[in-house]
């Protein structure tokens, strides 16, 4: 199986403390992978160097057999968990930013899940909820056709009502072949969605599974797993 | 891409200027009617009747200071909206959108600095032209000769380096402020007044360089001229020069360290 991103002993320090150890990975196209693991475990450090938005400080990286940079963010889409709306624009003229600087970009499957969610694309951003405004993102970072799409807590913010919707958006919408990385730590509402899981804890990949082979081997599910590896 | 980024940049900050421009020259307009209606005229009204008297004095006062107000503000703004186009939209979280499209980082920078020029240059323009809406008719016939005058005295290749020095100047001072707001956002606390700080060290360090150049080459390159006048012409071009090549030197080394701050230190919140 062909991989879409490596690390090969990746490492962040921030000044002595270490946000990334080492880490050595290999997520394959076509899978939905679970980045799990407690607040402060690396998961946001690494997503942001997959989007060249931090710099590693050693080892090496490669998305789609590129460092990160322009031809990564061709084909990298990006849900930060940060709201990085600004308040002039309309949810349609954002629709249009998105289309002109992203050549996979499917304007139509945008309208039709706005739709879908009610929201019409004449409002202005600075009048959206914060609920909203999550689901405005996803819905962008969703009607990319990418190869990879990296998704940065893209429940923690919403109702667990939205929550299912959302899953569901993410489980139809990714293309075919592309691979989706999913960052939380609301493991049992994503827990059905996931093919691989990544175990991070201080910095470190402790474990590195497909879902299957952790319910085989420890007759647990992922939930519980997790629970019983970080215990406090 | 950078013109795609300039489309976008430009739409984001033309909802600041463009009703400032209006207003701007409507009370510019508006004050020149005042001067020359002839019910403001003096002779026109009679020294008895006070209450006219003091309505004119107001209408008239209250119109100038809106506009000195507004020709004020149209360099305020021009000042907050470079600072805050920057530190918000690339710096805060905005910059989450801005840093992962497929655009080189370098071409950020370009894009807000071309910007930024743009609106500097139009508001100058601006506020050129509602001062001489301003100016009475009668006066504006003397501009040209002005010009002519001003052209003569330092001639085409004297025009040319001040013209050149004016748009070198603006370059460095708003390259400046996006160095000094990276610098600044290197810090984990109080970003926007370690920033300011940052300003003032660079304007420090920039300004005695400048004056120490200026210097050693003034002394180096003296000769002294029969006509005081001439020699005046001569040794300012010689300063001119001087000064524009500093102020280019200045503004490689603020984009250039712009740059790797942002490409290799950043760290968005």
């Amino acid at each position: 199986m062909r991989s879409i991103l490596e690390c090969e002993n990746l490492s962040k320090y921030y000044g002595t403390t270490k946000a990334l150890d080492s880490i050595t990975l290999s997520i394959p196209q076509g899978r939905i992978t679970g980045l799990l693991g407690p607040n402060g475990s690396g998961k946001t450090t690494l997503i942001k160097i997959c989007n060249d938005l931090l710099t590693p400080t050693k080892g090496k990286i490669r998305i789609g057999g590129f460092e990160p940079g322009v031809e990564t963010k061709k084909i990298v889409s990006y849900l930060p968990e940060k709201t990085y709306l600004n308040n002039w624009m309309k949810v349609s003229e954002l629709i249009n930013f998105f289309k002109d600087f992203y050549t996979d970009f499917n304007t139509d499957k945008a309208y039709d899940m706005l739709s879908k969610l009610k929201i019409d694309a004449n409002t202005r951003l600075k009048t959206l909820s914060k609920g909203t405004k999550e689901k405005v993102q996803l819905i962008l970072v969703m009607s990319r056709e990418a190869k990879l799409y990296l998704l940065d807590e893209p429940i923690g913010g919403v109702d667990p009502a939205a929550r299912d919707y959302i899953l569901e958006t993410i489980i139809k919408n990714y293309s075919e072949n592309a691979s989706v990385i999913i960052s939380t730590h609301l493991i049992s509402d994503i827990e059905r969605v996931l093919d691989d899981v990544i175990f991070l804890k201080d910095g470190q990949v402790i474990l590195s599974k497909t879902v299957d082979e952790v319910r085989d081997e420890s007759g647990k599910s992922i939930d519980a797993l997790f629970r019983e590896v970080f215990r406090c | 891409m950078l013109a795609k980024l300039m489309k976008y940049e430009i739409k984001a900050t033309a909802r600041w200027f463009l009703p400032l421009y209006v207003s701007i020259l409507f009370f510019a307009i508006l004050n020149k009617l005042i001067f020359i209606n002839p019910l403001m005229n003096k002779s026109a009204i009679s020294d008895n009747d006070s209450f006219l008297l003091i309505v004119r004095e107001i209408i008239s006062s209250l119109s100038m200071f809106i506009y000195v107000v507004l020709l004020i503000g149209i360099f305020v703004a021009t000042l907050i909206v470079v600072i805050q186009r920057f530190y918000k939209n690339l710096l805060g979280s905005e910059g989450y959108l801005m840093f992962t499209l497929p655009v080189k980082s370098w071409q950020h920078i370009i894009n807000k600095l071309f910007v930024a020029m743009l609106w500097s240059i139009v508001s100058l323009l601006v506020a050129f032209c509602s001062i001489i809406i301003l100016i009475p008719n009668k006066d504006l016939t003397k501009i040209p000769y002005a010009l002519a005058q001003i052209m003569d005295f330092f001639g085409t290749s004297g025009i040319v380096i001040t013209l050149l020095f004016a748009i070198l100047t603006l370059i460095h001072g708003i390259l400046k402020i996006y160095t000094a707001i990276s610098l600044g956002h290197l810090f984990n606390k109080h970003k926007l007044l370690l920033s300011f700080a940052m300003y003032l060290g660079l304007d420090t360090i920039s300004q005695f360089v400048s004056f120490l150049t200026i210097a050693i080459v003034a002394k180096a390159a003296f000769v002294p001229f029969d006509d005081i006048l001439e020699g005046a012409v001569h040794h300012f071009k010689y300063f001119l020069t001087t000064a524009t090549a500093i102020t280019a030197v200045f503004s490689v080394a603020y984009f250039i360290l712009t740059g790797f701050i942002i490409k290799r230190k950043l760290n968005l919140e």
